[in-house]
């Protein structure tokens, strides 16, 4: 019963499927419960000191919170629950550049779970998410989108009331137009003073020497940085048959095109802009992600926590 | 030059679909799906450097796409490529169709089935049996010379077929151009649109003469080889018999030629001379490949008369050069012709006899017919050409005086062959005191000399056969007799002379002249020059000089009549005027009245034209035997190994090696080799490449 009751809520770590729900904030909740329910249990209760509740001991818990005065009274094992209290600053930085709104996908009416969604609506639902989860923990976020310049930014608050509003901007996000990532994240990294989280939902299709110095002025502010770089699978392999015609989605520009032909090149020179990004961030102890449009949310989600839990 | 035609033409409309492929690719490129992608950034820097290639390719991939679909219609329409695009002709018109086939001798070649000229045969009957009912064939057959077999042709096959059949080897060689060229006769007149000219041979003719040059229009010569492969032959190319006069009981030197006309195989066999049917010498005989050799045989005949004579060696793939006859003639006389000189017809009644009178005494001392010699006596200045002996001597006494032109006369009998005894007379004015004939008799110069007491003869040439067979004795005896009146020469080569005068000039000398031979003796043998014709030792020493001089004469063998030739006998003179008797006996064809020719010289001379038969043939007056000849086969064409057809001779001549399926190729020369597997090829060819680069493109 149980299981039937967890793969229920992990089916909305499919993009797909957490797509087509109604509401940014069911969208949010149920990935972020389905990724609990997945994990069977949630081993992030507990970073707090503030007590919330009393649950009984199972297999695998740490003894370190088992409350031994209960014990003396019962003779059974029960686990002291603490509610988080953080300070942690948050800032979600989601790229609504016209580049994001690429998507390989055939239209929704024919989607499976496995055809993904565009690069802005998976964004989107994993900026929600980790802002949800964010919230939840009492961390405060705040949230930036931009294309070419900035175009919204809010304030960092941990209130609940905020996460509505934080949603809601999310939901009404559509592509915008062409990518300038630098001068943003240079100016978010003058705009943002107290030392935080940055975590960054871009395809990254600016120069890469261009984002890594962006990047690298966070660092420099003394803040951690996530990066989730978000590309459709296509945009690696290029897997198209005949002639095709494409036309840029930011500056319009059309080329007719024989993928068959480049597809090999391509794919080389897309591999090695990722392999020279993934490097990049690493020598400036950034956590990069590459995160294709078919993956769960989960992954992005496990790094993210991965990467608060390395914070404390 | 080449032409192409098609049997299926209006396969050719289909060419049309050349559009197809062009459609195809215009409609391709505008069916082009258009795709917003994200950024071109790294696409566009690849592009740039790839699209002229792909380009280039697609370009490329229209083209093989449009090569394969006409390749493929013009397979379809059944191509064939001939050499002599004149020749587009329909192919149901009625054609006049002249089948020339080889009867020469090699054409007898045994084969494992049968001769090749059975091959031949069966293969002349396939190509009337592909003439259609309307066509008009004839027939040639031919070796040296044509014979049209029909003589306006026939639309009846099987009578040209019967015809074919009856057909026979002959003994002849072949003469193709001939044959070709009465082919051409027969078709030139032919009211049919087409002409077909077949040559049915095994090509062996030995000269490489121009086979066919520029035909006429619509007119084709088609050549079928009829050899498979080499054949081992071993022919007997020549007989040589002596020319010489042969006598009773003498040895005779037969000479036989034969060759191995094998590339690959020694021959080794036996080899027999028969005379009169009996055998009467056998050698065995080894011969490397590719060579010849002449086999001697020594025999003696005992009894004079003419006799037939072959040899023969063991039977091969072709048995008409295997054998080879002659005529063996063995004299009982030697027939001397004594032309007595000018002091006979300027003395008319001399007090002593002239010289002529000894020798004609010492010839024939009791002036029978029966005699040793057979003794014609004729003026010098009535002398023709048939006083002259063909196999016999010439005995001239006193030539001094003599018409040049009996002198010239001479010349040629002994340039010929024939053999000369002169006696020089002492007359101041003779005629041979010219330079022309002094040097014609083996000196510079002569002077008339006269000594009381004489000269004798001395240091005679014991080697030479007409002084060796006498012994010291008689030399002894013949050096006694005395020369008042004799003619000093000088400038007479010393290895010539036989015997000198005592004062240092010579006595008697002998002299070659072309294929003959002269024996000069500086003196007249008559009693008002000396003693000579009184010795004992006369007698000896002119049967002697003659003897030799008929046996020795004519160094060359006779010349063998071969078929295909003219036989041409001398007549002598006693039966020049019994022409209308005179008749030619052969072995196969019965009696042949021959052609009978006067030289200018005033030689007869009895004629059969073109001979077709080996054999003997004897020319007789009623029954009496003239002389006698044999024929024998012209081994020029007894080479069997294959000998490809020289493209330089042909001219517009197709070879068809005529395979299992004659009738195939015969329509394959007609209609030209078709082309179709070679154009499929090329079509899937042309497939397999657009299959590939469009993969890729």
């Amino acid at each position: 019963m149980a299981r039937r009751q967890r793969q229920a809520f992990t089916r909305f770590l499919d993009p797909v499927v957490a797509s087509r729900l109604a509401n940014m904030e069911l969208k949010a909740r149920l990935i972020v419960e389905g990724y609990i329910a997945g994990m069977h249990r949630s081993p992030y209760h507990g970073f707090s000191v503030e007590f919330a509740e009393y649950r009984q001991y199972m297999q695998g818990d740490n003894t370190r919170h088992i409350d031994w005065k209960v014990y003396g009274k019962t003779d059974r094992f029960y686990m002291k629950v603490f509610e988080e209290e953080t300070n942690l600053r948050a800032t979600i930085i989601l790229d609504k550049s016209g580049s994001m709104g690429f998507t390989s996908a055939p239209p929704e009416a024919t989607q499976t779970p496995k055809t993904g969604v565009d690069k802005l609506t998976y964004g989107g639902l994993l900026g929600a998410s980790l802002a949800y989860l964010m919230i939840h923990q009492q961390d405060a976020v705040g949230l930036c989108l931009f294309d070419e310049k900035v175009r919204a930014l809010t304030p960092h608050r941990s209130a609940r009331k905020h996460l509505f509003y934080l949603l809601s901007t999310l939901e009404r996000i559509a592509p915008g137009e062409k990518t300038r990532i630098s001068p943003t994240l240079h100016y978010l990294a003058e705009r943002v003073k107290r030392r935080g989280l940055v975590v960054l939902i871009s395809d990254l299709m600016d120069r890469p020497e261009d984002v890594l110095m962006g990047l690298k002025h966070f660092r420099h502010r003394g803040h951690e940085v996530i990066v989730f770089h978000v590309l459709d699978p296509r945009e690696i392999d290029l897997d198209y048959r005949d002639e095709v015609e494409f036309q840029d989605m930011e500056t319009e520009k059309k080329i007719r095109v024989e993928p068959a032909f480049l597809k090999e090149q391509y794919s080389k020179n897309v591999r090695d802009w990722i392999r020279m990004l993934d490097r990049g961030c690493k020598s400036h102890q950034i956590d990069y992600n590459l995160l294709s449009t078919h993956t769960p949310f989960d992954q992005a989600l496990t790094a993210y926590l991965n990467k608060r839990v390395r914070m404390g | 030059m080449f032409g192409l035609g098609f049997l299926n033409g209006l396969f050719l409309f289909a060419l049309g679909a050349i559009a197809l492929p062009v459609v195809i690719h215009i409609l391709n490129r505008r069916r082009l799906r258009k795709i917003r992608f994200s950024s071109l950034e790294f696409i566009d820097e690849l592009n740039k450097r790839r699209m002229s290639k792909i380009n280039l390719r697609r370009w490329i991939v229209l083209l093989l796409r449009t090569l394969a679909v006409v390749f493929l219609v013009l397979a379809f329409a059944r191509p064939t490529l001939r050499s002599n695009a004149s020749l587009l002709v329909p192919g149901g018109a009625p054609k006049n169709v002249v089948v020339c086939l080889d009867v020469s001798y090699s054409m007898g070649a045994e084969q494992e089935k049968g001769t090749v000229f059975t091959r031949a045969q069966n293969l002349a009957g396939q190509i009337v049996d592909e003439c259609g009912e309307n066509d008009v064939v004839n027939v040639v057959a031919f070796s040296t010379h044509p014979d049209v077999l029909f003589e306006t042709g026939t639309r009846n096959r099987q009578v040209v077929k019967a015809a074919i059949k009856g057909l026979e080897v002959t003994a002849e060689g072949t003469a193709i151009p001939a044959a070709i060229g009465t082919a051409l006769e027969l078709t030139g007149g032919a009211e049919a649109a087409t002409r077909e000219i077949y040559v049915i041979s095994d090509f062996r003719e030995p000269a490489d003469s121009v086979l066919a040059g520029d035909l006429p229009e619509n007119t084709r010569l088609i050549l079928l080889p009829v050899y498979r492969g080499a054949i081992d032959n071993v022919s007997v190319d020549r007989v040589f018999t002596p020319r010489k006069l042969v006598r009773p009981g003498e040895a005779v030197r037969v000479g036989v030629a034969v060759t191995n006309h094998s590339r690959e195989r020694s021959a080794d066999f036996p080899m027999e001379l028969s005379i009169g049917g009996k055998r009467k010498a056998e050698k065995l005989v080894n011969l490397s490949p590719s060579s010849s050799a002449t086999v001697t045989f020594v025999i003696t005949m005992a009894q004079w008369g003419t006799y037939r004579g072959r040899v023969a060696k063991d039977r091969d793939r072709l048995p008409i050069d295997d054998d080879r006859g002659f005529v063996l003639e063995v004299s009982q006389q030697i027939p001397v012709t004594l032309i007595r000189g000018k002091k006979w017809e300027q003395d008319g009644k001399p007090d002593t006899p002239a010289a002529y009178f000894y020798v004609e005494k010492a010839l024939n001392p009791r002036g029978s017919s029966e005699g040793e010699f057979s003794v014609d006596v004729v003026d010098q200045n009535a002398l023709a050409v048939a006083n002259l002996p063909d196999k016999g001597v010439a005995v001239w006494t006193d030539p001094e005086g003599a018409d040049p032109r009996r002198f010239e006369l001479v010349e040629r009998y002994v340039h010929g062959g024939g053999a000369l005894m002169v006696f020089l007379g002492d007359d101041p004015r003779a005629a041979w005191r010219e330079e022309r004939f002094r040097r014609y008799l083996g000196c510079e110069r002569m002077a008339a000399k006269e000594k009381t007491d004489g000269v004798k003869f001395v240091s005679f040439s014991s080697d030479h056969p007409v002084f060796g067979m006498f012994n010291e004795e008689e030399l002894e005896l013949l050096s006694q007799s005395r020369v008042t009146r004799y003619v000093g020469a000088t400038g007479v080569p010393t290895d010539s002379v036989l015997t000198y005068f005592d004062d240092g000039g010579p006595g008697v000398w002998e002299c070659r002249r072309g294929e003959g031979r002269i024996i000069v003796v500086a003196a007249s043998p008559d009693l008002a020059g000396g003693n000579l014709p009184l010795s004992p030792m006369f007698l000896p020493f002119i049967h002697a000089g003659v003897s030799y001089l008929a046996s020795a004469g004519g160094s060359d063998p006779r010349q063998e009549c071969l078929v295909g030739t003219d036989l041409v006998f001398d007549l002598p003179p006693k039966w020049s005027v019994q022409t209308g008797d005179l008749r030619v006996r052969t072995e196969t064809r019965g009696d042949i009245k021959p052609v009978f020719s006067e030289t200018k010289e005033g030689e007869i001379k009895a004629i059969v034209s073109r001979l077709g038969d080996v054999g003997f043939y004897t020319l007789l007056a009623d029954t009496t035997q003239i002389t006698e000849a044999c024929v024998n086969v012209d081994t020029r064409e007894s080479n069997l190994n294959p000998r490809p057809l020289d493209k330089t001779t042909l001219g517009d001549a197709r070879v068809v090696e005529a395979s299992g399926n004659l009738a195939r190729d015969i329509r394959r020369e007609r209609q030209g080799r078709e082309i179709y597997a070679v154009l499929f090829f090329l079509a899937v060819a042309a497939l397999a490449a657009e299959a590939f680069l469009g993969r890729r493109a």
